[in-house]
């Protein structure tokens, strides 16, 4: 009994365009993501894999993107067709991002707590005692230790780490249905980026949100991923389930991939 | 700025020492801005000693030698000029800049009397700067490539390449002489401000609009704009609760600069409009010779500048939450 | 695909942008930028008449007290006369001798004199660099009109004077630019090995160091042209510039504004040689600035 898809992406084409030149640098993919699982996206660097993550939401800039053709479906929804005021009333709400660098995308010149209330401000919930109130439920559910204290400080005075988890909690505050995560740990060391993965995995299984996330280590993937597509210059080489797909690879890009990974085995030759 | 990416708990900065620190750099800029001040009235005193003799151009060239050595002892001239040097600083501390030969009077007060006047003239050219430059600077970036954004610029291309006393005249001229709608020249009313101030601004508008542009759209194209977006902020969010505070850092400095601009502007403007303000008691005191009000007008002008610099330096820390809080 | 674009419009900085095209993919479709070639040309133009134009022209001070105030168009005047019966454009074409020389003169003389501060403070560093930087804020502390005013006061009007004056209160903008290209450079490769290979420091700065800020140099040169353009207009203007025997476009100014309700043209013509000429200045200084520094192209 399979669930309708949460997010269907279907022959997805994102172009850029500029004076000098036009890139396509999407030409045709389909994805499916169910509710509650997650789905990586993985690729090396100019893959598309970005391009993709950011289409969901339109954030892919304007005029050197475009959409020649496809759609991106949302529980039923073309996203790619909707006005811009419905399409605002998605982001933030149904659908949350979270990003690679957490210092560059969190604004360095307003406090963390002023961040996370703005989720609400901007979409009309609640009044400030609700939103207070709803901002520290966030921080806690995402593991933020003394979250009185962090509310009132700016970015730059937390770590790595709690920047990722607070930025977690910003995509958490209106309780989305689907969260999008364009390498959340690619940032940080190798301890914290197990503690966020692991961080990932009890957020989902507590909000049995649908997670999409974009990455180029497999590492990450083995450890959190139901399925996996692979994507290299444009297109979907292989696509299945985690499980299948390191086990019984059909694609030779994929080997290559998964051959590049080093593995830990006590006594295998180097 | 590479902050430590592991997970360990930050203190964050304790309050009492990044009191402490910015006061210790308050300090320091204060110092050195009364350094510079100092630099800055030995410069007027020098030049004005070094540059010809003043009293050859006060009188006649065929003067008695009487005459000429009774007017070096009247402005104190004749002593050696080192007395001359503290003297002059002596009577700056005491705020006593000498008598005017044209008006007769402590050149203090004149000045004093003449200020409210040029504030005025400033202070309104300013808030049409920042109002304006705002405007025309978020909007062409938020248009940026479009039609719009080529038409504000070029609009404010043309008003930074544009004489501003000739706009100045040519306002009086639509606007005091065809119209009859504002007055030509004078002070009082609200009215009589509104010509002068914008003749004033022009410059100052396009030399923001232009920093605001290119500053907000570097801003606009940082990710933590995109983080916004995907919050679902619409685009005057965007703009009023990221791009602007972000944007507005190099602004405020240039704003600071500008208004020395203005001041300096003000002479011109105050000359074309018959503003009873510094510029023009600075002006009468150039033409007439008046060798102590010049002196007075330009230390009171480079004094400001120092100030408002000083003030823009410290008013970074109120905006940048990260200078206040650097341990 | 005809849903409402949200007007993102600035390039985001994501991993996976465009993948870099190749130079194959590249097509330079490079349009034809009118308002710079206009401005080139008209600049092309002043420099002309400058040079040659007076001249071409009749006598600008030839007073002809029957035929005053004639309109532009007259009989023998294409751009009219003024209060005293003078040619309107034979003025005109005097007074851009003036402003091209007194434009180009001071902004050489402020490169020339910033740009040895800037290197100077940048190669030395420690306390060269901060007592000249405090020297920056120094004449920072007098706005350039007000300081040309002072010293014309003390001194008295004339040509070589306000070159002067102006040129040497222009320096900050070249001080400032080059001391940050020197310091980002003195660490570089090349300066280096120079170093160790004991080239002389003047050497390493002239040879090694002055190509580099040719770009940024160029850029403050051209739109100083055209800010000395306007002071000596704005001095010339309050009479305290130039003396008012030679033509020059602040004077005429001057005069036109004595005339305005009768003879529009007196004030007018001036200044849109002035304006015409500043904004053709401004329009390259910013196509140099573009051609050096791609990172500030912001169009």
């Amino acid at each position: 009994m399979t669930a309708a898809p949460l997010l269907e992406i279907s022959d997805l084409h994102i172009t850029f365009s500029s004076r000098h030149a036009e890139v396509a640098a999407v030409r045709g993919i389909d994805l499916a993501l169910e509710p509650g699982r997650t789905l990586a996206l993985v690729g090396e660097s100019g893959s598309g894999k970005s391009s993709t993550a950011l289409s969901v939401l339109r954030l892919n800039p304007e005029p050197p993107a475009t959409y020649p053709h496809g759609q991106v479906r949302f529980e039923g929804t073309d996203l790619l067709s909707l006005p811009a005021a419905q399409l605002r009333a998605v982001r933030g709400r149904d659908i949350a991002m979270v990003f690679q660098d957490p210092m560059a995308t969190l604004n360095p010149l307003r406090t963390v707590g002023s961040q996370l209330m703005e989720v609400m401000r901007i979409h009309r919930t609640g009044d400030r005692a609700e939103r207070r109130r709803r901002m520290f439920e966030a921080l806690e559910q995402a593991r933020v230790p003394e979250p009185s204290q962090r509310a009132d400080q700016y970015p730059h005075q937390l770590s790595g780490g709690l920047r990722q988890r607070v930025m977690l909690a910003m995509a958490l505050m209106s309780r989305p249905r689907l969260l999008i995560a364009d390498e959340p740990t690619t940032a940080l060391d190798v301890t914290t980026q197990a503690e966020i993965l692991d961080l990932l995995r009890t957020l989902q299984a507590e909000t049995g949100m649908g997670v999409l996330l974009i990455t180029h280590d497999l590492g990450v993937v083995a450890s959190v991923a139901d399925s996996m597509a692979v994507m290299h210059d444009g297109v979907i080489v292989e696509q299945g389930s985690t499980l299948d797909v390191f086990e019984r690879p059909t694609d030779d890009y994929t080997r290559q991939l998964l051959a590049a990974t080093p593995r830990l085995e006590i006594g295998a030759p180097a | 700025m590479s902050a430590p990416a592991t997970d360990a708990p930050s203190t964050g900065a304790p309050a009492r020492s990044s009191r402490r620190h910015l006061l210790r750099a308050a300090l320091t800029r204060l110092l050195s801005s009364l350094g510079v001040l100092w630099a800055a009235v030995t410069v007027v005193f020098v030049l004005s000693r070094a540059s010809g003799d003043p009293v050859a151009q006060l009188l006649p060239e065929d003067a008695d030698p009487e005459q000429v050595a009774q007017m070096q002892a009247t402005l104190g001239l004749d002593r050696p000029l080192i007395v001359q040097y503290l003297d002059f600083l002596g009577g700056l501390v005491r705020l006593d800049l000498g008598e005017s030969l044209l008006y007769r009077e402590p050149v203090t007060a004149l000045i004093l009397e003449r200020i409210p006047a040029t504030a005025l003239l400033a202070g309104a050219a300013l808030l049409i700067t920042v109002v304006v430059a705002f405007a025309a600077g978020s909007i062409a970036a938020m248009r940026r490539g479009t039609a719009v954004d080529r038409t504000v610029m070029g609009a404010v291309l043309v008003g930074q390449s544009t004489p501003a006393f000739w706009v100045g005249i040519l306002l009086v001229l639509l606007f005091g002489v065809q119209l009859r709608l504002l007055p030509a020249a004078g002070y009082g009313t609200l009215a009589h401000l509104v010509l002068p101030a914008t003749t004033l601004a022009i410059f100052s508008v396009a030399v923001v609009a232009r920093l605001l542009r290119t500053s907000l759209i570097e801003v606009l194209g940082q990710d933590h704009v995109r983080t916004a977006r995907a919050k679902g902020a619409g685009e005057l969010r965007v703009l009023t609760g990221h791009a602007l505070r972000n944007a507005s850092m190099p602004v405020i400095t240039v704003l600071g600069l500008e208004l020395g601009g203005l001041l300096g502007g003000a002479i011109l403007t105050e000359q074309i409009f018959t503003w009873p303000g510094i510029g023009r008691l600075t002006i009468d005191a150039i033409s007439f010779r008046d060798f102590p009000l010049v002196q007075g007008t330009v230390v009171l002008f480079a004094m400001t500048f120092i100030v408002v610099n000083l003030l823009v330096d410290l008013s970074y820390a109120i905006i940048d939450p990260r200078v206040r809080t650097e341990a | 695909m005809n849903a409402t674009a949200l007007p993102d419009l600035s390039p985001a900085r994501t991993g996976s942008g465009p993948a870099g095209g190749s130079r194959a993919q590249r097509s330079r479709r490079r349009r034809l930028d009118l308002p710079l070639l206009a401005s080139s040309a008209f600049l092309a133009l002043v420099v002309l008449l400058a040079l040659v134009g007076p001249l071409l022209v009749d006598d600008p001070g030839e007073q002809d007290l029957l035929r005053r105030l004639a309109p532009p168009g007259s009989d023998g005047h294409l751009l009219g006369t003024d209060q005293l019966g003078r040619d309107v454009l034979a003025r005109l074409v005097v007074g851009s001798r003036i402003s091209v020389i007194v434009g180009i003169t001071a902004a050489l003389l402020s490169g020339i004199i910033g740009s040895a501060i800037g290197i100077l403070a940048g190669y030395a560093g420690g306390w060269t660099d901060r007592l000249l930087m405090r020297l920056t804020d120094v004449q920072l502390a007098f706005p350039t009109l007000l300081l040309a005013l002072a010293v014309i006061g003390f001194v008295g009007p004339g040509l070589s004077t306000v070159i002067v004056v102006l040129g040497i209160t222009g320096w900050v903008s070249y001080a400032r630019v080059l001391r940050s290209e020197v310091l980002s450079l003195r660490t570089r490769e090349f300066v280096e090995s120079a170093q160790v290979m004991g080239v002389p420091a003047h050497r390493i700065m002239t040879r090694h160091m002055l190509p580099n800020v040719t770009g940024p140099l160029a850029t403050i040169l051209t739109l100083q042209v055209g800010t000395v353009i306007l002071a000596e207009a704005a001095l010339s203007f309050l009479g305290l510039g130039i003396p008012a025997t030679t033509a020059t476009w602040g004077s005429m100014l001057a005069d036109g504004q004595l005339y305005m309700g009768t003879a529009w043209w007196l004030a007018v013509l001036p200044g849109t040689a002035l304006l015409l000429t500043v904004l053709s200045i401004n329009i390259a200084g910013d196509a140099v600035r573009d051609r050096f520094d791609p990172r500030t192209y912001t169009s």
